[in-house]
Formats: structure tokens, C-alpha cells, sequence
């Protein structure tokens, strides 16, 4: 008798499929996935999912984003090469705020 | 049975019950056919008319631009004191109308409106585009066009930096992101689409080209679980985004010291201004499209009522921000800003001007082409038999945007002609060059946008599966039990 390696079902609904995975993950399953043509709401509890870690990543990207550029334009107007604009201070947060707020969206 | 027992029991009374977005209680297997279908069926003859038409309005577009680069600016109408002339005001028009697709792809995902699921893909694209054609604008604007490099944060030959405290340096920032997220967010909600795309593929070079950008999409819970979660962080990064984008835009103008452009109320005013133009232009690209395509199942007259109904707001917000601008003018009580507003604006040679004892303005016309088309026009979408009218939303909604047009125009160049001092005072004119070069970026517009209507499908299907009641599982038709617990 052949040893079955994988087995798959298809299933006709969306409750159908979440309650055969709440019951996959119950086994105590490690190996296994669901797919389906949409995401169905409340899957990722039924597969035992964690949180995806995208959220870390962006919030690190955005942090990184906005220091470069508060850093970039401090150095380029204030430190490199000083630009006076009316008397007013070289560098000022204000005026460096709009570009590293883009850049913080953009990293 | 059992099913048809279930929704009486678990619904609304029929009455209350809301419009379903996608009609006749369509399968899942019928709306991929049905969108796919789109791209998969014959070429259609009115596709290939209105390409051609648009490939050759682009060339007009990029021809005008070559002949400006040999040229010089002095092609353009440009002249003292209206150095901003007809390239800003489009640049402003267009950017503005791309803040719709945003707008309905992020932030009405964030409020939960299911109903943008048929219209989102569209919207987005329409906003890429039109940031495209707008970039074009300050790139070719600034001249010596070899020299665009200086905007950039890139030492040029004298070691200087470019000058942060500029709004149009901030400009350059704020649109080249605008432009990555908007492509970036448009793709990722494109990938499994194109897998689905892929997998109907018959021959091998479609398969190959939507394979590719498909990324290897599955359609597991795994990478829909990863999905999910990146689409919600990006739908809220570009929500600020989008805000931003237009406030630092109408910052070019307002941190000027010129009457009419000096004004704190600019930065909602221009979003609420960007909203409602790329309302109109949403509605001006799908209403005519969703007939053509047959794609009125999915795209139903109850997702059109519901853009005219944000048009009406927007609109009206927009409304809201003139009647205060003049407000502020007269209340301020100070003499170049009275004179601005109210006779280089307002006052026509038929009522105000021979009422006050003044001197008409002299683009009095721009003034109430924008008042009738901004305030007026929008007031009617309070009627269900308007908003209901796909002729009447089609021919409102070009007004709409042609309203739009004149207030870019009126706060740039009206602002402009009339300076301090009337020995600077001068009548600006678009030249030819002017005129082909904006009907140029239309060309471009068109050829993209119906380039993408045949390749790529316009309505995001998995999304839209997402919202059929077949989809949900705590629904009968999803398969749920009639008094289950979840």
C-alpha cells in the first residue's frame, strides 16, 4: 500500500472551509495551507496564523524614512553647504518637515 | 430551501434591505468570466478608434514638448507678471483628479465601504496616469529641462544642495511619492488578480507576462494573511498621503505673499477641490465605460449615486471655501486683497461692476464659468432622478471637471495679472503651444487608460468576490447554518 505523502479537499463555501481548518488546526497540523479566490474573514484565526510582521517592517521603514530626511536636509542647507534664507536660523524643523514626512511614507 | 428559510429568518425586513453590490446574486466562477472576459474577448471596434485618436494627441503631446526644448518658454504665453500660465494650472488639474483614485482605494477602505470594491482598480489607475500627465508639467515648466536634476537632493557642479525651504522643493518630494505609493498600492491589490489572470491564460506569452508579475501568488491563506495586512498599512500611509500631496501643492501658493494666493484656508480647500475633480473624472471614465463593457452588473447605478453623492459634498465643501475666501477678503480690510477678490474676480460687466462704479474684470468670464460649474452644477446630484441619469452624471460630471479647470486657472493666473503695482498689470493669453500641449497630456491620459482597460482587469476580482454574500461564511449563501454561533 502506497504511503500517502499529501491529501487536499476542496470544499464548496467559505464556512465550509474555515470550519474543516479550524478542525485541521485542532490536530495539531503544521504543514498545511488553505486557498481559496478571496481572503475569508476570520481564516487566519482558523489556521492558528500569528499577526503578519508587515506591520514591523513598515513602522521600522517609516522611522528610517523620516530621519533621513530631517538628517539630509540638516546637512545638506545647514552643515555642507550653508544657504541663508532671509536671516533665519540654517536649519529649522518646520520647513524640513513636509519632504521627511513624504519620505517616511515613501521608505 | 433551508437557504431561502435562513435569509428570511437572519435579514432585514426586504425594504431595509441594501442594494446588493453585485446584482442578480452573480456566482463567484460568473464574475471572473465576466472581468476577465473584458480583456480575453475580440478587440472591440470603438477601443480601436479611440486608440488611435489617443496615440495621436500623445504625439501632439511629446512633439509640443520637443518644440519647447528647442525652443525655449517663449513659445508659451508666458509673460511678466504671469510667469505661471497654462503648465501650472494643468499640473494642479491633474494632480487634483488623481486624488479621487486614492481617495476611494485608501480611505474608503479604511471607513469600510464595500461598495469602492468595483471601482477602486479603476480609480487607481486613472489617479496613476493623471500624475503622470500632471509630472509633466513642472518638469518641462522649469525651462532648461537638461537642468531638472537640480530638483533633486544631488549636489550639481558648484556643490550647492537644493533649497529645502521651498515649497516647490517640497513638491518634488511630496509628488514623486505620491506617484510610488500610488503604483506600489495599485500593483499589490493588482497581484491576484493577475494570478487569476495567469491561471485563465490560453496562450503561452500571456501566460508568461501575467506569471511574471503575478509574483508567484497562490492564493493561499498564508499570503492572503500577509496581504491583508500590507494593503491595510498602505491604505493608511497613503491616507495622509493624499492629504498631504494636495495641502503641499496649494503650499506653493499660499506661503507666497501674493492677494488671492496668501491664504491659510488652502490646504482643505485644494483637497476638498482634488476630491471633487477626480470624482468627476472617476464618473466621466466609468459611466460611459460600464455600458460599453457590460459591466453593469458589477458596476451597478447604485455605486454611481453614491460618487455623485461624494461629488455633492466635496463640492460643496468647495462652495463653502469661495463664499469664505471672499469672506475673509472683505472682513481682513485690506485693500489688495478686497481688490483681488472683488474686482479682478467677481466683478462682471453686467451686474457687480455697474452696481459698484468699478471697471469689470477683465477674466470676469473664468470666474463664473468656476462659480457656475463648482457651486451650481454639483447642487443638482441632490436629485435621485440626476443622479440616477447616466446621461445626465456623464454630461455633469465634464462640467464638473471643466469647473475645476477655471478655479486652477483663477487662482493662478487671475491672482497673477493683477500685482501691486499697475504698471505691472498685464492680460495673459495661452499661445497654440500652450493649448496643444494640455490636449497633448490627454492623448497620454487616453492611451494609458485604454491600454489598460484591455490588459489588465479593470475591476479588482478578488475584491469584489470578497463582498458577495457567497463569500461571507457567517452568511446562508456562504454555507453557514441557520442559528449557528461564531
Amino acid at each position: 500500500m502506497p504511503t500517502s505523502f499529501a491529501i487536499m479537499a476542496e470544499f464548496e463555501t467559505p464556512a465550509a472551509i474555515l470550519h474543516a481548518a479550524e478542525k485541521v488546526r485542532e490536530q495539531g497540523y503544521r504543514q498545511w495551507d488553505v486557498f481559496t479566490p478571496f481572503p475569508i474573514h476570520g481564516m487566519d484565526g482558523a489556521m492558528g496564523i500569528k499577526n503578519s510582521k508587515v506591520g514591523w517592517f513598515s513602522f521600522i521603514g517609516g522611522c528610517t524614512g523620516y530621519t533621513t530626511g530631517m538628517l539630509m536636509i540638516w546637512f545638506m542647507n545647514a552643515y555642507d553647504y550653508r544657504i541663508v534664507i532671509g536671516g533665519k536660523p540654517m536649519f529649522s524643523p518646520f520647513s524640513a518637515f513636509p519632504p521627511s514626512y513624504e519620505l517616511t511614507i515613501l521608505f | 430551501m433551508d437557504d431561502q428559510a435562513a435569509i428570511k429568518v437572519q435579514g432585514p425586513p426586504a425594504e431595509l434591505e441594501r442594494v446588493p453590490l453585485v446584482a442578480h446574486q452573480r456566482g463567484l466562477g460568473w464574475l471572473s468570466d465576466r472581468i476577465a472576459g473584458v480583456i480575453e474577448g475580440e478587440t472591440p471596434g470603438w477601443w480601436k478608434i479611440c486608440f488611435a485618436i489617443s496615440v495621436t494627441m500623445m504625439t501632439v503631446c511629446f512633439a509640443m514638448i520637443l518644440y519647447l526644448m528647442s525652443t525655449g518658454v517663449g513659445v508659451w504665453g508666458l509673460g511678466h507678471p504671469v510667469m505661471w500660465g497654462w503648465a501650472i494650472v494643468n499640473f494642479v488639474w491633474w494632480i487634483g483628479i488623481g486624488h479621487a483614485g486614492t481617495l476611494i482605494s485608501a480611505i474608503l477602505f479604511l471607513l469600510r465601504q464595500r461598495w469602492r470594491t468595483s471601482i477602486n482598480r479603476a480609480a487607481e489607475a486613472m489617479t496613476i496616469f493623471a500624475v503622470m500627465c500632471a509630472g509633466i508639467f513642472p518638469l518641462i515648466h522649469i525651462g532648461r529641462i537638461w537642468l531638472g536634476w537640480w530638483l533633486f537632493p544631488i549636489p550639481n557642479s558648484n556643490n550647492i544642495w537644493p533649497q529645502f525651504r521651498s515649497p516647490l522643493m517640497w513638491d518634488v518630494f511630496a509628488v514623486s511619492t505620491y506617484f510610488t505609493v500610488s503604483v506600489l498600492f495599485w500593483y499589490m491589490g493588482l497581484i491576484p488578480d493577475l494570478a487569476v489572470m495567469r491561471d485563465r491564460a490560453k496562450t503561452k506569452i500571456r501566460k508568461f507576462g501575467y506569471g511574471l508579475f503575478a509574483l508567484g501568488w497562490r492564493s493561499s491563506n498564508r499570503h492572503w494573511s500577509n496581504y491583508e495586512k500590507a494593503y491595510l498599512i498602505l491604505a493608511g500611509l497613503s491616507t495622509p498621503l493624499v492629504l498631504s500631496v494636495h495641502s503641499i501643492v496649494s503650499l506653493d501658493f499660499s506661503v507666497s505673499q501674493l492677494p488671492g494666493w496668501h491664504t491659510t484656508i488652502f490646504p482643505p480647500y485644494f483637497v476638498a477641490g482634488a476630491v471633487y475633480s477626480g470624482f468627476g473624472m472617476v464618473l466621466t471614465l466609468l459611466v460611459p465605460l460600464r455600458r460599453m463593457l457590460h459591466l453593469e452588473e458589477i458596476i451597478r447605478v447604485r455605486h454611481v449615486e453614491l460618487m455623485c453623492k461624494v461629488t455633492l459634498a466635496t463640492g460643496s465643501i468647495v462652495g463653502y471655501a469661495y463664499a469664505m475666501e471672499f469672506f475673509i477678503a472683505w472682513y481682513s480690510g485690506n485693500p489688495y486683497e478686497r481688490f483681488q477678490f472683488f474686482q479682478t474676480r467677481a466683478a462682471d460687466p453686467f451686474i457687480i461692476a455697474p452696481l459698484m462704479h468699478i471697471r469689470p474684470a477683465p477674466y470676469w468670464w473664468a470666474f463664473w464659468t468656476m462659480v457656475i460649474c463648482n457651486v451650481v452644477v454639483p447642487q443638482f446630484f441632490w436629485f435621485k432622478k440626476v443622479r440616477t441619469c447616466m446621461i445626465g452624471v456623464f454630461v455633469l460630471s465634464i462640467l464638473v471637471n471643466v469647473g475645476m479647470w477655471f478655479e486652477r486657472f483663477v487662482i493662478v493666473d487671475i491672482s497673477l495679472h493683477r500685482e501691486f503695482i499697475p504698471s505691472n498689470w498685464n492680460y495673459y493669453s495661452p499661445t497654440w503651444v500652450d493649448i496643444c500641449q494640455y490636449l497633448g497630456t490627454f492623448g497620454l491620459f487616453f492611451t494609458f487608460f485604454l491600454l489598460f482597460i484591455r490588459y489588465i482587469p479593470l475591476i479588482a476580482i478578488a475584491e469584489v468576490k470578497g463582498v458577495t454574500p457567497q463569500a461571507d461564511p457567517h452568511h446562508p449563501l456562504g454555507g453557514a447554518k441557520v442559528g449557528e454561533k461564531h
